[in-house]
């Protein structure tokens, strides 16, 4: 049976040695570097991947930390904004309140002046006419007038002249 | 060249075998040779073929035992296949020094030894000891004769189907060859691209399911604790 198989000892002893060289050969220069490399390939994808993710993280917190701090950035804008209306609105309030004020003052202040002037223009001008009139009648009468019996005659003419015809 | 090797008791198979092996190792040494990060050419195919092959059996065998066993595995399905498409050439087995390594019956008995030798290593290598042996008495002790018998039947079995079909192929080849030459031979051919695949693929296979299974604890121990 071993004859007609053709089994012969040699060629299996060959075909042992020739396969375990195969083995030895590809186990050197196929197998461990290709699934070495194929490891590292796996690692630095997995590596980029996370360095991928890692970036991507930091650049979504960074957008997270840009937004909120351009909304406090806008919030604060209004804030001031708001504030310095106010402050405006104050000031040109108590502005406008001064300044009617003052000018209330300087009105009040101008009619007791005016009067003030008007009553000492009054009184110079009553002196005057006095003056003006004793003269007038020295004038026109062209004579000694006595002194007594002409008080009464004076006094009418400076009455005249307090009334409101002379101040017209 | 050939006549001296035939002279100094090299059969056809012989050579084919050496010359395969040769061949292998060039085509190995030049794809690792300039290797980069980004693939291309032929580190890309051999790259595909690797990582297929490791995926498909350590998925057979388990991470375990599967990355310690990997590269016997391999190398006999590789050389199975490229022994066995030897034999689909023309004129092989015809002209002296071609000849299919698998279609004589002493190549696949000594890769069935390999294997054989293979289980009993990774038998006493997965249960830390001849412990192992413990399984030829269960779950009976009087299935021991059967068991032993299955022992030796797993390399038996291996190389005569490999050899039984290869041979065969080759055989209705050249039946239909002398039958007719032009056309009949054609349809076996284009069947043997799949009859080499497929036997290739069982004998690793099965050598993958027989050495994961001697590999696993007798006892159903857990199995990290292993270096």
């Amino acid at each position: 049976m071993v004859e007609a198989l053709g089994i012969e000892l040699k060629e299996i002893l060959f075909a042992i040695v020739n396969f375990l060289v195969l083995v030895a050969v590809l186990g050197k220069f196929l197998y461990r570097p290709f699934l070495e490399m194929l490891e590292n390939r796996k690692q630095a994808i997995k590596g980029a991947f996370d360095s991928a993710e890692a970036t991507n993280r930091r650049a979504d917190e960074k957008l997270a930390a840009y937004n909120k701090r351009v909304a406090d950035v806008e919030a604060e804008g209004r804030e001031i904004i708001k504030n310095a209306k106010i402050k405006a609105e104050k000031q040109a309030k108590d502005i406008l309140d001064e300044a009617s004020e003052k000018a209330g003052n300087m009105i009040v202040q101008a009619e007791r002046e005016i009067e003030r002037e008007q009553a000492k223009a009054i009184a110079e001008l009553k002196t005057q006419v006095a003056a003006l009139s004793l003269l007038v009648a020295e004038k026109v009468l062209e004579k000694q007038i006595a002194i007594e019996g002409q008080d009464e005659f004076i006094n009418n003419i400076i009455e005249q002249a307090g009334r409101s015809e002379w101040q017209n | 060249m050939i006549e001296a090797l035939h002279s100094m008791g090299m059969s056809s198979q012989m050579i084919s075998s050496s010359v395969i092996t040769i061949i292998i190792t060039i085509v190995v040494i030049a794809a690792g040779r300039h290797m980069e990060m980004i693939p291309k050419g032929l580190q890309n195919f051999v790259e595909i073929c690797v990582e297929s092959l490791h995926n498909f059996f350590i998925g057979v065998m388990g991470e375990h035992s599967g990355k310690k066993f990997f590269p016997l595995i391999a190398t006999l399905f590789i050389y199975i296949l490229i022994s066995n498409y030897t034999g689909l050439l023309p004129m092989s087995g015809h002209i002296p020094g071609l000849a299919a390594p698998t279609s004589s019956i002493n190549f696949p008995i000594g890769m069935a030894i390999i294997v054989f030798i293979t289980i009993e290593y990774a038998g006493i290598w997965g249960n830390h000891g001849l412990k192992y042996y413990k399984h030829l008495f269960k779950p009976f002790a009087f299935l021991f004769p059967i068991l032993v018998l299955e022992v030796f039947i797993h390399p038996v079995s291996l190389s005569l189907r490999l050899y039984g079909n290869i041979h065969g192929e080759e055989t209705v080849v050249e039946q239909f060859f002398e039958l007719l030459p032009l056309g009949l031979p054609i349809i076996m051919l284009a069947l043997g691209v799949l009859f080499c695949l497929i036997q290739a693929l069982v004998f690793s296979l099965l050598s993958a399911i027989y050495i994961s299974e001697a590999a696993e604890p007798v006892d159903g121990e857990p199995l990290e604790h292993h270096a």
